[in-house]
Order: structure tokens, then C-alpha cells, then sequence
């Protein structure tokens, strides 16, 4: 993600991405995700079914 | 003398059926103001002196034979230039709009223009409505009339400027993470963001379709009542009835929403608090179990739906677009579709965990903005240990209502030792929007 914006010449949008990643990794890690390796479904899908 | 940065809608429309002032005059006032005011506040990109006079004329003329339209009747509104008014540009505060004319109406601007409505002009944002601060604008900033270093918060900062400093009795913003709420927060108004879905933003330029509403900033609670019906479609609507105050119940979610707060805006929330109390209103805790997820949800879901809309514009014009929000809009190109449906299911859950908030509530009520209004030109702003951007601060307790589309409105609660303005929220349930301005009526009366 961060070799990118140098190949399209924009180089301020590196640091711009760190946050957007750091803000991936936090999403990614909620427990509302859905999770395959034990047939969970999301908690969000759980309480609306 | 029309004292302008004080007088309601209500007001001014008992006055002009008791024929103590005409539509005419009320325009002349406003416009006198915009004169004196606007080269140094930069509230309006485009002022329709001609037109909003000739449009008070008619108000009058029709008046005088009979006709009156409603609340809205000769009333002068400003509106955030990011809504189609036809005949003028909707520049969205963007180059990349040079070329723009509205042919019609938004459907909102035509429900206020059927009311009565005088449109004294458009108003100044933050470039494509994504930002909280104003600064990023192909016109400039526009500033905060209770300190010009300040920002008067956004996106629709141009419109909270105009309406404080009395160039309008009203004003329409739009909001899609609190673009309405900040503003007003900033800049001692009231501002109004309905149920998700309840206005239509037909002929309003997008930021993000599943977050966008569209609202009032206004003077108090009944104003914002009286133009939040009009631009459903109703321009004569019920006086609004508060609440008894006594048996109101009211939830305020702690955790997250009041630990990082500017200790001078907790002071006055706590004080209200304790007003409300006093008058009889049940306070408790409630919570939002997921809250610290909010800011990841709700950015990549902003952040892929405005890059979806300015793809074509990214590649085509990237030049015109400045520079802060040209990065905002190719960071959401790096959103993954796979972290969108997870934003997404968060979302559900948030929704759900407000509903459950609300369950035994009347309303939520938290700060509307954890800060006074930052200076221009600030990238972070510390409050406590806490350091953060400008934009998250601003961003923190207004985001998650778009996000879950409960109605929230921002009610002015006190100044800072320095005179800038702190505001308090209140959240409502679904589809109970009526019910949620007559709670928040109650409590202006009191902390007013």
C-alpha cells in the first residue's frame, strides 16, 4: 500500500495511508467479524437472525 | 433598527402579520450585514441580493393581498452551496464545480421555496462537505464571528457563520458525519440532523449516500422545527409543545463520549446536567459497548463512498481539487471491498447498541463537540494526554448518529471563559424526530 503513492507521485499520501491502515487493523480486529474457522457468524448477523 | 442576530423566525413572523416590519425590510437588514460582515467572515460564496429582494417584494405583495405561505413566509434562509438552487452554480466550494448551474430545485429547496422562503444566498464549506474545520475551500475560509482566528467548525461553517452573524434567519446545512451539529456548536447555534432518510437529499452533491442528511441550523429549537417541516413539505405546521421536563429520562453514555473532553466544555455539560436534573429529569448512565470501533466504521465507509463518487474527477482534474481533500479522497481508493462490509456489519451492530441506549430513554444527551472551537490552521489539538487531529476530535461524538441515522440536535449550553461557545446533543429514537425537538424544546427552556 505504501510503494503506490510513490509510483503515482504522490508521496504526502504515505503517511495519510499509515492511519488508514492503523484504522484497517482496528476494524479488523472486532468481534463483530465474522470469523470462518469455526462456523461463527458475526455478532452483528448472530443478534439479527 | 431590525435586531437581525436575535430575532426567531417565530418572532419575526408574528411581527410581519402584525404589519410592524415587511419582508422587504428584513431583506435590507440582512443584506446590509452581509456587507458589513461578510469580507472579513467569508460566510457566503454567492450573494443573491436581486433575487432575494425581488422575492421579498412578491412575499409582501402577496401578504398584502392575502396570501400567506406559512411559517417561512418572507423569511430569509441561506443555503449550504452544496444544494441545487436553480439558476445558480452549486460550486460545493470546489473548482472542480466551475462550470456548474442548477437547472432546478433540490427537493428540499423547493418544499422552502413553496414555503415562502427567501434565499439571500449560498453559503461556504468545506470543499465537498469533507472536512469539520472550513479551511479547505476554493473561496477561503470562511471564520468564527466570536473570534475570526477561529474555525466556525463544518462542514457547513459558512452557514452557522451566517446565521449567527444575522445574515439570515435560518439556514440549511447538510450532515453526514456532523457537518450540521459542529457548526453550530462552534458558533452558538442550534443545529438539527433528522432521522436518516427523512429529508430527501435529491439534488444535493453527495459525500457519502448512506451517511448524507440534510438539516437546519437555526436560532432555537422551534425555529428548527418550523423549517425542518418545511423542508419535508409542510410550511404550516403545529406550534411545537415541550415536554414536561419533570419524568423526562435521560441516558448519558460516559464511557468513550465524556473521557476526552476540553475541561471547560465537561464543565458546562456537567452543569446542565445538573439543571436538568434540578427541574426533574432522570439522569443515568448508559453505554455504548462498541464505541471505540465508531471512528474505524465510520471512515471506511466515508472514505470509500466519496472516492466512488470522485473517481472520474480524481483522474480527470486532480489539480482542482485542494490539496487536503484531493489526499482524503485517494486515501479512500485504499479501502479494501472486504473492510467496507466489515464497516458495514459494524454499523448494524452500533445501530442496534444505540437502539438498546435508548430502550427506557426518552433522549441521549453528550456534548455535541468535546472542544471550543479550534484555531484556523491547527492540525491537532491536545486535550488532557490525549492528541489527536483536528478532524477525529471534531468528528468524535456527532459521527456515530450518521452512522446509525438517529436524530440528534445540538442546543447551545454556556461559554468558555474566553466566550466561546460549548453545546449539548441530544439523540433521539428512530422515526421519532417530533419527539425528540420537544425534549430538546423542554431543556433549552431551562439552560437557555
Amino acid at each position: 500500500m505504501t510503494i503506490d503513492p510513490e509510483r503515482r507521485g504522490l508521496p504526502e499520501l504515505k503517511p495519510i495511508l499509515e492511519t488508514l491502515a492503523r484504522a484497517t487493523r482496528a476494524l479488523r480486529a472486532a468481534d463483530f467479524n465474522d470469523d470462518a474457522s469455526d462456523g461463527r457468524r458475526s455478532a452483528a448477523v448472530r443478534s439479527r437472525s | 433598527m431590525i435586531a437581525v442576530p436575535t430575532l426567531t423566525i417565530e418572532e419575526f413572523g408574528r411581527r410581519l402579520r402584525a404589519r410592524e416590519i415587511t419582508a422587504e425590510q428584513i431583506i435590507e437588514e440582512c443584506l446590509r450585514r452581509i456587507d458589513v460582515d461578510n469580507p472579513r467572515l467569508n460566510a457566503f460564496i454567492l450573494v443573491l441580493a436581486d433575487q432575494a429582494r425581488r422575492q421579498a417584494r412578491e412575499a409582501d405583495r402577496e401578504l398584502s393581498a392575502g396570501r400567506d405561505r406559512g411559517a417561512l413566509h418572507g423569511v430569509p434562509i441561506s443555503i449550504k452551496d452544496l444544494l441545487d438552487v436553480r439558476g445558480t452554480p452549486t460550486t460545493a466550494a470546489s473548482r472542480v464545480r466551475e462550470a456548474h448551474e442548477a437547472e432546478r430545485d433540490a427537493t428540499a429547496i423547493a418544499h422552502l421555496r413553496q414555503a415562502g422562503a427567501i434565499f439571500i444566498g449560498k453559503t461556504n464549506l468545506h470543499e465537498f462537505a469533507f472536512g469539520t474545520t472550513n479551511e479547505d475551500s476554493a473561496f477561503g475560509p470562511a471564520r468564527n464571528p466570536h473570534d475570526p482566528a477561529r474555525s466556525p467548525g463544518g462542514s457547513s461553517g459558512g452557514s452557522a457563520v451566517s446565521l449567527v452573524a444575522g445574515m439570515a434567519l435560518a439556514t440549511i446545512g447538510t450532515d453526514t458525519g456532523g457537518s450540521i451539529r459542529i457548526p453550530a456548536a462552534a458558533c452558538g447555534a442550534v443545529g438539527f440532523k433528522p432521522t436518516y432518510g427523512e429529508v430527501s437529499t435529491d439534488g444535493v452533491v453527495p459525500l457519502s449516500r448512506a451517511l448524507d442528511h440534510v438539516g437546519p441550523l437555526a436560532r432555537s429549537v422551534t425555529d428548527a422545527w418550523i423549517v425542518y417541516r418545511a423542508l419535508l413539505g409542510d410550511p404550516a405546521p403545529p406550534p411545537l409543545a415541550a415536554v414536561p421536563l419533570r419524568g423526562l429520562r435521560v441516558g448519558v453514555p460516559r464511557a468513550y463520549f465524556c473521557e476526552v473532553l476540553d475541561d471547560e466544555v465537561r464543565a458546562r455539560f456537567e452543569e446542565t446536567l445538573d439543571a436538568l436534573r434540578a427541574a426533574g429529569v432522570s439522569v443515568d448512565e448508559t453505554e455504548i459497548p462498541h464505541a471505540k470501533h465508531i471512528a474505524p466504521i465510520y471512515l471506511h465507509i466515508v472514505l470509500a463512498d466519496a472516492a466512488a463518487y470522485h473517481a472520474t474527477t480524481l483522474e480527470s482534474m486532480p489539480e482542482r481539487y485542494t490539496a487536503p481533500v484531493r489526499l482524503r479522497l485517494e486515501m479512500g481508493r485504499y479501502v479494501l471491498a472486504e473492510d467496507y462490509v466489515r464497516a458495514q456489519n459494524g454499523r448494524e451492530q452500533l445501530r442496534r447498541e444505540v437502539n438498546a441506549a435508548l430502550a427506557g430513554h426518552d433522549a441521549l444527551m453528550l456534548p455535541t463537540l468535546p472542544i471550543p472551537a479550534p484555531p484556523l490552521g491547527a492540525d491537532s489539538v491536545k486535550v488532557g494526554p490525549t492528541e489527536e487531529p483536528v478532524r477525529n476530535m471534531m468528528l468524535r461524538l456527532t459521527q456515530l448518529f450518521n452512522l446509525t441515522g438517529h436524530p440528534a440536535i445540538a442546543i447551545p449550553c454556556g461559554r468558555t471563559s474566553d466566550g466561546l461557545p460549548c453545546s449539548l446533543q441530544l439523540v433521539g429514537a428512530h422515526r421519532q424526530t417530533e419527539a425528540l425537538l420537544r425534549a430538546a424544546l423542554a431543556c433549552e427552556a431551562q439552560i437557555g
